[in-house]
């Protein structure tokens, strides 16, 4: 290998082998407890994150990780440019994955992303947005608007 | 998984990244991928199969109207927004310093170095005695929720609640650690006499109070609100609450009455 430094070797859940370096693969918690406990010296398969997310993550972190040196401002830009670069299902499988590999940052960012979609909706709206479905009867769903009219009582 | 369709966004960028000699990384594809499904049926509710967690962790992004928005959504969204009150435990006058600390600093204890997990509330647990659930949106809104309180006695109180409105003299009276704090829509939610001086004198520090909501109370019997002077309550809720049999109120301003439940006596 040309590069003297350390890579890790991560497999996605459909067979695709990335290497990573190992401070790009540190931004990931669970990663880097395994490095510490000398864990990460074969292959890490990654049940659950396919190919194509995992790279997304790893384009992620290693933007961080080049980022280390910018301003705040400019990383926060560059946050926002990947997150809305993201369809709903691809966000869907990134927070599983930033939840399962532990980069905190991203989980913030991909959970925001969805609170940002969520914010200003009606219920109505939202159960669109997600495809929910409103599982209530009549009688639950007077249960509850009587429950939380409280913090529909002022104005925002 | 029926449809092979992958997201060619997603292909693209991986181009990008593979095709950057002069990165830091470098991706090696030793594998040729099986294709996988990207693509979820059309109506399938993704966000609803999430863990409570990721999802109390979404919520806690959003102002609270918007969470507590969430709990109409579906019986699996209905008490998410709440399940990641921080938990703080104590007895009956720590828990309204910790509620007072949570109105001023946003933060139930301002010594801990925590982050609060959700900015707009709290569980004060009181041991035995049940708990306490704090909801607030700073500035605007506070719901106390005493449902969870155990009520050992089904006593019988007398309630009197002053509500004082803004005035610079009172302000320069109060001793520091009661400040003025901006609520303006408050909800009591069963009260119990335990609680109940505990909230009134609370409440002298709410002087832009604009509605007021009585909720459930057990064993309220008379209710006597003064609410004179620079006072800005404009709206009283009463609901529900059984055992109340007198009503007092000397309200300057007040502009909406409502009353659910039956009553004796009304001043």
């Amino acid at each position: 290998m040309a590069s003297t430094l350390k890579k890790i070797i991560l497999k996605s859940c459909d067979g695709k082998i990335l290497e990573v370096e190992e401070a790009v693969a540190v931004q990931s918690q669970m990663i880097k407890n395994m490095i510490e406990d000398d864990c990460a010296n074969e292959e890490i398969p990654l049940p659950d994150i396919t190919g194509e997310i995992l790279s997304m993550i790893i384009e992620y972190c290693k933007m961080h990780v080049d980022g280390e040196n910018n301003s705040n401002n400019e990383l926060i830009a560059r946050d926002a440019d990947f997150i809305t670069r993201v369809d709903l299902n691809t966000l869907y499988y990134l927070i599983v994955a930033a939840n399962f590999l532990n980069v905190k940052s991203l989980l913030d960012l991909t959970c925001q992303r969805v609170a940002d979609i969520i914010k200003g909706k009606s219920p109505e709206e939202i159960r669109l947005t997600f495809n929910i479905k409103n599982d209530f009867t009549p009688e639950e769903e007077e249960e509850i608007r009587k429950k939380n009219a409280w913090a529909f009582d002022y104005k925002d | 998984m029926g449809k092979k369709s992958r997201n060619k966004r997603n292909r693209l960028e991986k181009q990008k990244i593979d095709s950057n000699p002069g990165s830091r990384w470098s991706i090696a594809i030793l594998d040729v991928p099986k294709k996988v499904d990207l693509e979820l049926q059309r109506n399938e509710d993704i966000i609803s199969s999430m863990h409570d967690d990721i999802l109390s962790h979404v919520i806690s992004f959003i102002p609270l109207k918007s969470a507590v928005q969430t709990s109409f959504l579906s019986t699996r969204w209905k008490d998410v927004w709440k399940r990641n009150f921080p938990e703080r435990k104590g007895t009956i006058d720590e828990a309204f310093a910790a509620i007072s600390s949570f109105l001023l600093h946003g933060c139930c204890d301002p010594y801990s170095e925590q982050q609060p997990t959700s900015d707009w509330g709290f569980i004060f647990n009181l041991g035995k005695l049940g708990f306490i659930t704090v909801a607030a949106e700073p500035d605007t809104a506070l719901q106390l929720d005493f449902s969870n309180v155990k009520h050992e006695f089904p006593w019988r109180f007398d309630w009197f609640l002053d509500i004082y409105g803004p005035s610079y003299s009172t302000w320069s009276h109060h001793e520091p650690s009661s400040l003025p704090v901006n609520v303006k829509t408050l909800h009591l939610k069963s009260v119990s006499c335990t609680f109940s001086e505990a909230v009134s004198s609370m409440m002298t520090d709410f002087k832009f109070l604009e509605s007021l909501t009585i909720e459930n109370c057990h064993g309220l019997r008379s209710l006597k609100l003064d609410a004179g002077g620079n006072s800005r309550l404009k709206k009283l809720t009463i609901l529900d609450c059984q055992q109340l049999e007198s009503l007092h109120l000397d309200v300057d301003c007040l502009r909406s009455l409502r009353f659910r439940g039956k009553l004796l006596s009304f001043e």
